[in-house]
C-alpha cells in the first residue's frame, strides 16, 4: 500500500484546471460553471483501492448540528468481512473518507446489509437507522451514539417489510423538548387489509432500549393487495411531519416475466401537525364529489409505471419501479415539494416536479415545475435560502452510448431551474452483479444554505466523464483511465461506487 | 455466546488472520482511531487468511483494537485473529485474540504461505460443511418452479398478486431434484434430494447457488426448516426437504482441493 | 449443396438497401471477379442489415448482380443481399434487385434502425415457419432419461461417442398461457433444447424454470444425437403423457421472445393475424 506522500490522487486543483476548460464547453451546451465550494469525491477510500463490489442504492445523512459529520451508506460489504456492515463517514465535511463497520449484519455478508437509511437526529447526537437484515431480511430499527458510532443496537426487529427510510430528529422546545423522534417509512406486508404503507415512529426513541415503536398504516384506500415500497417521511422542526407514497390501484402483467405494470396508482401525501401523534390523519381529501373525504391528498391519482424485477439494457440495467421524494422548507412548514416518477410516452419513467404552499391541500399544477423523462432516483431537499434541490439520474442514448447522467438541478423559486451536471458514465458497463444496478433510490439533504447528496455510477476515472470535476481517494490513472491496487499498479476492473457531492 | 478461544475456532470467527509484528504501542496508523491502552500499530509480515480486498496487506503497518485484558509487547511476533473495523487512508481491524506463532495449529500453518484468499473460502467451506444436516455427491437432475406456485398462478394469470406480495426481494424460489450418488454426512433416504433456492438475482439473494440440470458436484444441505430465513415467501406445499443459501453451499467436482480436502476424500 | 445454398439465400437476403449504380464492370476491391454482373453502388439508404454493415451507408461497395434484368449506372434501385467478401471494401451478391420507386422497402422510414429491422423480419420468418406459438411459462427443466444421454456414466456407461458437440439435450416443462398459432396436444408440453455452449449449438435458447415468454416450437424430428422415449415423470412437476408423446424443440434464439416486448413480438402477431384473416 502506497504512502500518503506517494498515493496518487487527482485533487480539486488539477479537477478544477479541467473543469474550467469543460465548463467552457458545457457552457455552450447550457451546463453551468460548476459554483463555488463544490465538491464531488468518490467515496471509496484509499485503502479500499483493489475493491470491486457493485456499492448501489446510496443514502446520507448529515449531522444537523456539524455539518463536517456526515454518513453514507450504501450496499457495501465489510472489506474484512466479519459480521458488521458498514458506513461511509467523514468528519471534515465530506473532503475524505473512511469505512466503518457498525450496522448488524452476519459475517461473511456480500452485501453488507440489505436496505439501510440512517439519519441523525437534530442535536447530532445519535445516529438511527432502518435496515433489512443481511441473511434474515428481517426489518430492523436501529441506533448508535455520535461520534463514537460504536456498533448499532438493534432497537426492534420483525419480518415481511420492506424499504425502510428513515427519517429522525429531535423535539427543539416546548412539550417532549429534548427526545428524539423516529419515522421509518416501510411497505409492511404483514399491515391488515392491503393498505401496506406504514410510518413506524418512536416519538422518544433516544431512551433505553427498550425503545417503543409504533405503526401508523398512513394508507387509507383500497389496494390491489399492498402498495409500492416507497414510503417516504420527512418532519419539520415545528411538529408538521409529512409523507408521500403511491397508493397501488391495478396492475397488469406478470412480476416473474419482468413485465409487471402498476397501471393505476395514486401519488398520496399524508400529513400530522403533532410530530405522528395524531395518526397523519390531518391532511383529508373534502367529502365527495371534490374528493373522497379521505385521509391522504392524492395529488396525482391514475399514473402508471412499470415495476421491474430485473434492470434490463433499455433501462440502463436498473430496475424501474417509481421513485418517490418529498422536502419540506425549513422555514415555512406549509410550503412542501413532491417529486415522483410515471411512465409517459416515449419515457420509460418521467420524473414530475409539483409544489404546495398550504401544506399539502392544494398543489401547482396542471403543468410540472419540473419534467425530467428516461430518469429516476428523484431526491428533493430545500435550504434555508429556500433554494430547491432536486436530484436525479437519468438514462441517455442507446446501445453502446447508453449513459446515466446524473444530474443536480437547483432553483429559487421553482420556475427557473438550472442544471449542475455532476456525472455522465457509460449505463452498459460494468454489467451488474444483482438488482439493483445503481440504486433504487439516492439521496438529497439541506443543511443550512448547503446541498449534500450522495449517487451511485460507474468509478472509471476519466475526466470527461465528471464534467464539474472530481477528487478520488482510491488510486486511479486519470491518463488511462484505469483504476489501480493498492500497490499503485495493478489494474483494477471498474465497479459502481458511492460519489459525494455538496454545493 | 462464550467465544470459543481454540486456534481453529478463532479462524472461524475471524476474516483476517496474519502473522505480525507490533511496532508500536498506544498507537495507531489513522486519525479517526482514538488511541488507548488496547490501540497498537503492527506490521503485517504475512497474511494467512482474509478476504479479496484486504490480500494485499503484507509488509504493511495496520492498526490493530486488541481485545480487553490482552497485551502485546513491542516486537512481539504473534498470530492475530482480526476482522476489518476502519478503512480510510489504511485500515484498522479488531482483534478477536491471538497467539505465539508457536501455537497456531497445523490446518493454520498448512495454509501460511498459500493464497490467503483461497484459505478463507476454504473457512467458509469448512464451516457450512460443519453445520450442514446432509452433505451429498450428485447430480441435478431438475429444476421445476414449485408446484403450489405454478397452481397459484394458473390460477391467477389476472391477478399479480395471487402468489403473494410483491416485493424487489421477492427470492422467486425454486427446487432442484438431486440424483444422490453418494451420502457423505448424516443421512439421506432415497436416491432423489430435493433443495429449494432463490433464483432471484436481488441484493438479498445474488450470491445463493443457482442450479440448473446436469450440475454435479458436493452439495451442503440444511433441512429448511431449520433455516429461517428460508421461511420468507416460501412455498407452501411443494418446499423441499433442504435450501441451499450459502455460495459455499455447492462445490463442483472439478474444484481443485476444496471440499475433498474438508470431507478427507481422495483427489 | 450449391443449389440449395442459392435456395436458401433466395429466401433470406440479410443485407438490404437502396442503392445507386455508379460503375459497371468494376469492383471496390481486389479479389473480387469482375464481369457483366460486378457492378460498383453506392448505399443510399439502408433497411436491414446485420449490425457490421451499419457503417456502410454513403459507402461505395461491390455487387455482384442477380442478373435478372439490366441495370444502368445512376440508376437506383433496392437490393436485397447476402454477404460475400470482406477486405478492405465489401462485396455482396444480389438475390434480386427492385426498383426504387416501387419498392416497399423504400418507402421506410430512413430514421428506422435497420438491425433492428432485420431482427425483426427474423423473427416474422420464425414465426411462419413454427408449428405451434404459444405464450406461457416454463415450470421445470430436467435431463431427458434415456440411454444416450451423456453424462453420468458411472452409472448408466458411457453411451455413443464422446464429442465436444454433444448438445447436451434438456427436457422443459412448458405451461401454456394462450395459443397464437397451431394447435397443442394439451396445456403442458415438452420443450427439447440443447444446453451445450459448444460452437454447434451457438445461439440456441436456454430455456429456465420460471421463464415466460412467447415461444415459437417446432415438432422435433428423428435425430439421432437426442435421447428418445422420455416419459413423464413422477413427482410435484407432473406432465400429462399425451403432451409428453409429442415433443418440440427450440434451436433458434428468435424463437423465445421476451414478454415484455422489446422486440416489437405483439406487433409481429398483429401483422400476422391480419395476414392470415386476408
Amino acid at each position: 500500500m502506497a504512502t500518503r506522500k506517494t498515493r496518487r490522487r487527482v485533487t480539486a486543483r488539477k479537477a478544477r484546471s479541467t473543469r474550467s476548460r469543460v465548463a467552457r464547453r458545457g457552457a455552450a451546451r447550457g451546463a453551468v460553471h460548476a459554483p463555488p465550494g463544490f465538491l464531488l469525491i468518490n467515496m471509496i477510500p484509499h485503502s479500499l483501492s483493489g475493491e470491486t463490489s457493485q456499492d448501489s442504492e446510496p443514502h446520507l445523512t448529515v449531522n444537523p448540528a456539524n455539518p463536517n459529520m456526515i454518513i453514507g451508506t450504501a450496499f457495501s460489504p465489510n472489506p474484512g468481512g466479519g459480521a458488521l456492515g458498514p458506513v461511509y463517514k467523514s468528519l471534515n465535511g465530506g473532503n475524505t473518507w473512511i469505512v466503518q463497520a457498525i450496522v448488524p449484519s452476519v459475517a461473511g455478508s456480500g452485501i453488507g446489509t440489505g436496505d439501510i437509511t440512517t439519519s441523525f437526529n437534530r442535536t447530532g447526537s445519535k445516529l438511527y437507522g432502518g435496515i433489512l437484515r443481511a441473511g434474515t431480511g428481517a426489518l430492523e430499527f436501529l441506533r448508535t451514539n455520535a461520534p463514537a458510532f460504536p456498533p448499532m443496537t438493534v432497537l426492534a426487529s420483525r419480518p415481511n417489510a420492506d424499504q425502510p427510510f428513515t427519517h429522525a430528529t429531535t423535539v427543539p422546545s416546548g412539550p417532549g423538548a429534548g427526545q428524539d423522534r423516529v419515522y421509518i417509512g416501510d411497505n409492511d406486508f404483514a399491515a391488515p387489509g392491503g393498505k401496506t404503507q406504514t410510518v413506524d415512529q418512536s416519538l422518544n426513541a433516544g431512551v433505553g432500549p427498550p425503545v417503543a415503536f409504533g405503526s401508523v398504516r398512513v394508507e387509507k384506500r383500497t389496494t390491489v393487495g399492498q402498495d409500492g415500497p416507497q414510503c417516504r417521511p420527512v418532519v419539520h422542526s415545528d411538529g408538521t411531519a409529512y409523507a408521500a407514497f403511491y397508493g397501488w390501484r391495478a396492475l397488469t402483467g406478470s412480476f416473474p416475466a419482468n413485465t409487471l405494470v402498476v397501471t393505476s396508482a395514486d401519488v398520496v401525501v399524508v400529513r400530522d401537525d403533532k410530530w405522528g401523534a395524531g395518526g397523519f390523519v390531518n391532511l383529508k381529501e373534502p367529502p365527495l364529489p371534490a374528493g373522497d373525504g379521505l385521509p391522504g391528498k392524492r395529488v396525482i391519482k391514475g399514473v402508471s409505471f412499470p415495476f421491474m424485477r430485473n434492470g434490463t439494457a433499455a433501462t440502463g440495467q436498473q430496475r424501474i419501479g417509481g421513485t418517490i421524494s418529498i422536502a419540506v422548507h425549513p422555514n415555512n412548514s406549509s410550503v412542501v415539494y413532491l417529486a415522483w416518477g410515471d411512465r409517459q410516452p416515449g419515457s420509460f419513467l418521467t420524473v414530475h416536479v409539483r409544489r404546495s404552499t398550504d401544506r399539502g391541500v392544494t398543489w401547482s399544477g396542471p403543468g410540472d415545475l419540473l419534467t425530467i423523462p428516461n430518469a429516476t432516483n428523484a431526491a428533493l431537499a430545500i435550504a434555508s435560502t429556500g433554494e430547491i434541490g432536486l436530484l436525479c439520474q437519468q438514462v441517455t442514448g442507446t446501445g453502446a452510448g447508453q449513459r446515466w447522467v446524473t444530474h443536480l438541478q437547483r432553483s429559487p423559486n421553482g420556475i427557473v431551474w438550472t442544471d449542475l451536471v455532476l456525472a455522465t458514465v457509460p449505463a452498459t458497463t460494468p454489467v451488474k452483479t444483482f438488482d439493483p444496478y445503481i440504486g433504487d433510490y439516492d439521496h438529497l439533504v439541506a443543511v443550512g444554505s448547503k446541498f449534500f447528496g450522495i449517487f451511485s455510477a460507474n468509478n472509471t476515472p476519466n475526466m470527461a466523464n465528471f464534467p464539474n470535476g472530481i477528487t478520488y481517494q482510491r488510486n486511479a490513472n486519470f491518463t488511462t483511465h484505469t483504476l489501480l491496487n493498492v500497490n499503485n499498479s495493478s489494474p483494477v476492473a471498474a465497479s459502481i461506487d458511492p460519489f459525494f457531492f455538496k454545493v | 455466546m462464550p467465544r470459543r478461544s481454540g486456534p481453529d475456532a478463532l479462524a472461524q470467527e475471524a476474516r483476517f488472520v496474519f502473522k505480525g509484528t507490533v511496532k508500536k504501542l498506544r498507537a495507531a496508523t489513522m486519525r479517526e482511531v482514538p488511541i488507548d491502552a488496547r490501540t497498537v500499530v503492527v506490521r503485517v509480515d504475512e497474511v494467512i487468511q482474509a478476504p479479496e480486498a484486504m490480500s494485499h496487506y503484507a509488509g504493511q503497518d495496520i492498526t490493530v483494537l486488541l481485545p480487553a485484558k490482552k497485551k502485546v509487547k513491542k516486537g512481539q511476533q504473534s498470530v492475530f485473529y482480526t476482522n476489518g473495523l476502519l478503512f480510510g487512508d489504511s485500515v484498522a481491524v479488531q482483534a478477536v485474540d491471538h497467539h505465539e506463532v508457536e501455537k497456531i495449529p497445523a490446518a493454520l500453518a498448512l495454509a501460511s504461505g498459500g493464497d490467503p484468499v483461497r484459505n478463507l473460502a476454504v473457512k467458509d467451506v469448512q464451516a457450512r460443511v460443519s453445520s450442514a444436516d446432509v452433505i451429498v455427491s450428485g447430480r441435478v437432475t431438475s429444476v421445476r418452479v414449485p408446484s403450489d406456485m405454478v397452481a397459484a398462478r394458473a390460477a391467477g394469470v389476472a391477478d399479480p398478486t395471487a402468489t403473494g406480495p410483491i416485493s424487489e426481494h421477492d427470492p422467486d424460489w425454486r427446487v432442484g431434484e438431486i440424483q444422490v450418488d453418494q451420502v457423505h454426512k448424516g443421512s439421506h433416504k432415497g436416491r432423489i434430494a430435493e433443495v429449494r433456492f432463490p433464483n432471484s438475482p436481488d441484493v438479498m439473494w445474488y450470491n445463493a447457488p443457482k442450479f440448473h440440470p446436469g450440475q454435479e458436484g458436493f452439495f451442503i444441505l440444511h433441512k429448511s426448516t431449520r433455516e429461517r430465513v428460508a421461511a420468507r415467501a416460501a412455498p407452501t406445499d411443494d418446499t423441499g426437504e433442504y435450501v441451499a443459501l450459502h455460495p459455499a453451499d455447492f462445490r463442483p467436482f472439478d474444484e481443485p482441493g476444496g471440499i475433498r480436502n474438508v470431507l478427507g476424500l481422495p483427489e | 449443396m450449391r443449389d440449395s445454398r442459392r435456395l436458401m439465400e433466395a429466401q433470406h437476403p440479410t443485407f438490404v438497401f437502396m442503392g445507386t449504380v455508379k460503375k459497371l464492370k468494376k469492383a471496390t476491391m481486389s479479389g473480387v471477379p469482375v464481369d457483366e454482373r460486378t457492378a460498383v453502388v453506392r448505399v443510399d439508404q439502408i433497411v436491414e442489415a446485420p449490425p457490421d454493415l451499419t457503417g456502410y451507408l454513403g459507402q461505395n461497395i461491390t455487387v455482384q448482380l442477380a442478373g435478372r434484368h439490366n441495370v444502368r449506372v445512376e440508376e437506383q434501385l433496392v437490393f436485397h443481399t447476402v454477404g460475400w467478401m470482406f477486405g478492405d471494401s465489401v462485396a455482396v451478391r444480389s438475390l434480386r434487385e427492385e426498383s426504387a420507386k416501387s419498392s416497399r422497402a423504400a418507402m421506410l422510414r430512413p430514421s428506422d434502425d435497420p438491425v433492428k429491422r432485420r431482427a425483426q423480419q427474423h423473427v416474422r420468418g420464425r414465426f411462419d415457419a413454427a408449428d405451434l406459438v404459444v405464450s406461457g411459462r416454463i415450470i421445470a427443466v430436467r435431463l431427458p432419461k434415456g440411454p444416450t444421454s451423456q453424462g453420468h456414466r458411472v452409472a448408466a456407461g458411457i453411451h455413443g461417442p464422446i464429442t465436444e458437440h454433444e448438445p447436451k439435450w434438456r427436457e422443459a416443462i412448458l405451461q401454456v398461457d394462450e395459443v397464437l398459432k397451431g394447435a397443442p396436444p394439451g396445456r403442458r408440453l415438452v420443450v427439447k433444447f440443447p444446453a451445450s455452449s459448444d460452437v454447434m449449438w451457438y445461439g440456441a435458447p436456454q430455456l429456465h424454470a420460471g421463464e415466460e415468454a412467447f415461444f415459437m416450437l417446432h415438432r422435433t424430428e428423428a435425430d439421432p444425437s437426442e435421447p428418445s422415449g422420455a416419459k413423464p415423470r413422477k413427482g410435484k412437476a407432473r406432465t400429462t403423457g399425451t403432451a409428453e408423446a409429442r415433443s418440440y424443440r427450440l434451436l433458434d434464439a428468435a424463437d423465445v421472445q421476451p414478454c415484455d416486448e422489446q422486440n416489437g413480438f405483439r406487433a409481429i402477431l398483429e401483422a400476422a393475424s391480419a395476414k392470415h384473416k386476408r
